[in-house]
């Protein structure tokens, strides 16, 4: 299985990998003990390309064991926060209240609301810095 | 609305079951990803940005009060609360788990809905004029070979596997509000002299990366002899349309390479080999579909009784105890009949078209809450029945006038009696890269950030129709192509950039908008769009709409507002 690697500099970035939770369909990150976790904070950061492999050749073994579906390694942060904003967007979740009012957390009691880090980064940045 | 036969109610529910296996296979481990994706496709199953979504089909735009209810259970029950009615006439769910979608497909089945072609290299959910039926200047209602070609279509053996998606829309109506120009093929329905029904064949329009409007292939088609003749047309595409190259595989781009005449020749070759005999008799199944609408009963109004809606004084003495016409809410009132109050052709009769633009939510998306209130209001003052439309509004489409103001009562009771409909704030928007896995920028914030900018200079001058649509990429689902002004999200060097096209219109006289220059940031796309509806209402001539005064006076005065001098631009 060829696993995607969209890191745009293999060599001077860290990274971390994502996919979907197969059954929920849900964005997950692998964990340093090869587990997958929905929560950002608990990502592992890959930081070089023995690492990498290392991390990737996990992911395509629980594709192939039916855990996650589409995993790959994209560049991130040292705290492992995506550098692309699609990857920021689907770490955070849409940058906008789907109903005013309401947030995730109140809507879904133990699905991850948006930390505080990814509030600030993606808040409609008009300033197109995000 | 068309009331499934036991065939309809037995296709569906085999689907679902056969769905329901597929995915115990996949998630067993039967199959691979790669195994599963054509089929989860096949059933509206797409894997997002942040989940699954599931697109569901609402044929032809028409939803009955349960179905709408429905709808908002499974929002509620197996999503996060809401759905987004799309530009396709359909609704998706953002946020389903696999292992409840075959729970989900029963729970529509069960109100004779699914989502079967709402995606994959098929014919999709066909569209029509969100007032069919009811509008005043209708010709033929499309209601019922809008349902004989879902029905001709559906898992039609031959036309699973096309080169690319193919897309249908219907009007029967002169002003055509369905965007026929801009689709595989459009039907323009006309009556003809004998009273028996034409059909105009428009072919090769589209937008995506290569816009085309479509060209009249073949006029004056007969009822019997359409779908032998469609039918032929779709073989010809499936056999020539290209495989090699996804970007050059829509019929549009066989037209372009090959010819109208050439096209035509052959289409009219493989035509005269059809066997029409299969397709008969036409005309008694379209009798027999439309047999299967329920008609609304209307109550019959004398035409010398002209019942109109309550005047806004006397809503404002309801309301208030006051008949100040000044009063706020009557001001409101009497704005929302004249931007969302359609004329209806029953005499005493009117079409609701109620905005799901508010300015602060997100376009085309609706909480389970205000589906249940759609449904409500739908029973007591719409005889059960719903639209949505392909601009991301929802339809009442039988109210009485002399309901009028009861039904704005309970939608601005429930926050939705917004009064823009067809104006620039009643923005298209796709789901950008805020859901979108194909998006190369977000469209949402920006068509909020625009609706806040532009919506008190609604309020305060007459700027009228004007339709602002904003796709966040090239595939251009929010048809930025044809709207007045568009706005189109791309990736620059990992910054959201917009391109800025004027001049588009979706209408019988449909066109493509121009392209302005280079893009501008997300935060100077709201300046401009205001600047560029000031250039509109400095130069416009009477009545003119903005498409009118455009092509009047071109582009240079439009450019010049967006990148004149006084406006420093920030990228290249």
């Amino acid at each position: 299985m060829t696993m995607k690697n969209n890191r745009e500099n293999d060599d001077k970035r860290m990274g971390i990998i994502i996919a979907n939770d197969l059954r929920s369909g849900l964005t997950v990150f692998l964990t340093v003990a090869g587990e997958w976790t929905e929560q950002l904070s608990e990502a592992m950061v890959v930081v070089d390309e023995i690492g990498a492999s290392d991390a990737l050749s996990i992911a395509a073994k629980d594709e192939a064991d039916n855990i996650v579906t589409g995993a790959y390694l994209t560049d991130s942060s040292e705290s492992g926060e995506p550098i692309v904003l699609r990857e920021a967007l689907r770490v955070c979740g849409p940058s906008v209240d789907y109903q005013p009012g309401r947030s995730y957390s109140k809507c879904h009691p133990g699905l991850p609301s948006r930390s505080a880090a990814c509030q600030v980064e993606l808040a409609y940045s008009v300033s197109g810095e995000a | 609305m068309y009331q499934y036969d036991q065939h309809d109610q037995k296709l569906v529910d085999q689907r679902s079951q056969e769905f329901r296996q597929q995915v115990s296979r996949r998630l067993s481990g039967l199959i691979s990803e790669d195994e599963f994706k054509p089929l989860r496709l096949m059933n509206g199953l797409y894997l997002q940005l942040h989940a699954y979504m599931l697109r569901v089909a609402i044929p032809y735009g028409v939803l009955s009060s349960a179905q709408m209810r429905k709808l908002a259970y499974i929002a509620d029950r197996y999503d996060r609360g809401y759905g987004h009615f799309t530009t396709r006439q359909n609704i998706q769910f953002n946020w389903p788990a696999l292992v409840d979608t075959p729970d989900i497909l029963d729970e529509l089945a069960s109100i004779q809905m699914h989502a079967i072609q709402t995606s994959g290299n098929c014919i999709r959910n066909i569209t029509t004029d969100p007032f069919a039926g009811v509008a005043a200047d209708e010709e033929v209602d499309p209601r019922p070979l809008a349902e004989l070609l879902r029905q001709w279509s559906t898992l039609h053996p031959e036309f699973r596997y096309l080169p690319r998606k193919f897309k249908f829309a219907i009007t029967g109506s002169a002003n055509d509000r369905a965007a026929i120009k801009v689709h595989d093929i459009g039907l323009r329905l006309k009556s003809g002299a004998d009273g028996k029904v034409l059909v105009d064949i428009w072919l090769g329009g589209g937008q995506g990366r290569t816009p085309k409007i479509a060209q009249l292939f073949r006029e004056n088609v007969s009822i019997t002899e359409l779908l032998p003749y469609l039918e032929a047309t779709m073989r010809v595409y499936n056999r020539y349309g290209r495989r090699d190259n996804k970007y050059k595989a829509r019929i549009k781009i066989l037209l372009a390479e090959v010819g109208l005449a050439e096209l035509q020749a052959e289409v009219e070759e493989v035509f005269s080999k059809i066997d029409k005999s299969r397709f008969e008799p036409v005309e008694a199944e379209l009798s027999r579909l439309d047999s299967r609408f329920i008609k609304p009963l209307y109550h019959e109004i004398p035409e010398d009784e002209n019942p109109e809606p309550d005047e806004p004084a006397n809503l404002a003495v309801s309301l208030t105890g006051t008949s100040d016409l000044n009063a706020p809410v009557a001001h409101e009132y009497n704005r929302w009949l004249e931007r969302n109050v359609k004329q209806h052709k029953q005499h005493g009769y009117a079409i609701v078209v109620v905005s799901l633009k508010r300015i602060e939510g997100i376009p085309g998306d609706a909480s389970a809450d205000e589906m249940r209130e759609f449904a409500s209001i739908a029973d007591d003052y719409s005889h059960s029945e719903l639209r949505v439309t392909h601009r991301q509004n929802v339809v009442l489409p039988h109210v009485k006038q002399t309901d009028l103001a009861s039904v704005w009562q309970r939608l601005s009771d429930a926050n939705l009696a917004t009064s823009n409909i067809d104006l620039p704030s009643d923005i298209i928007a796709c789901p950008g890269m805020d859901y979108c896995a194909l998006a190369t920028a977000r469209s949402i914030p920006v068509a909020q950030e625009i609706a806040a900018h532009i919506r008190a200079k609604e309020k305060v001058t007459s700027v009228g129709d004007l339709s602002v649509n904003i796709s966040g990429c090239i595939n251009a689902c929010a048809h930025h192509h044809v709207a007045n002004i568009g706005i189109l999200g791309l990736d620059r060097g990992g910054v959201e950039n917009y391109q800025i096209t004027l001049g588009g219109r979706s209408d019988e006289n449909a066109r493509i908008g121009e392209r302005m220059g280079r893009g501008l940031l997300a935060s100077e796309i709201a300046p401009a769009v205001d600047r560029i509806i000031d250039v509109y209402l400095d130069k416009r001539q009477l009545t003119e709409t903005f498409s009118d005064t455009y092509q009047r006076i071109g582009k240079a005065a439009f450019k010049d507002s967006i990148y004149g001098d006084d406006h420093a631009i920030q990228t290249a």
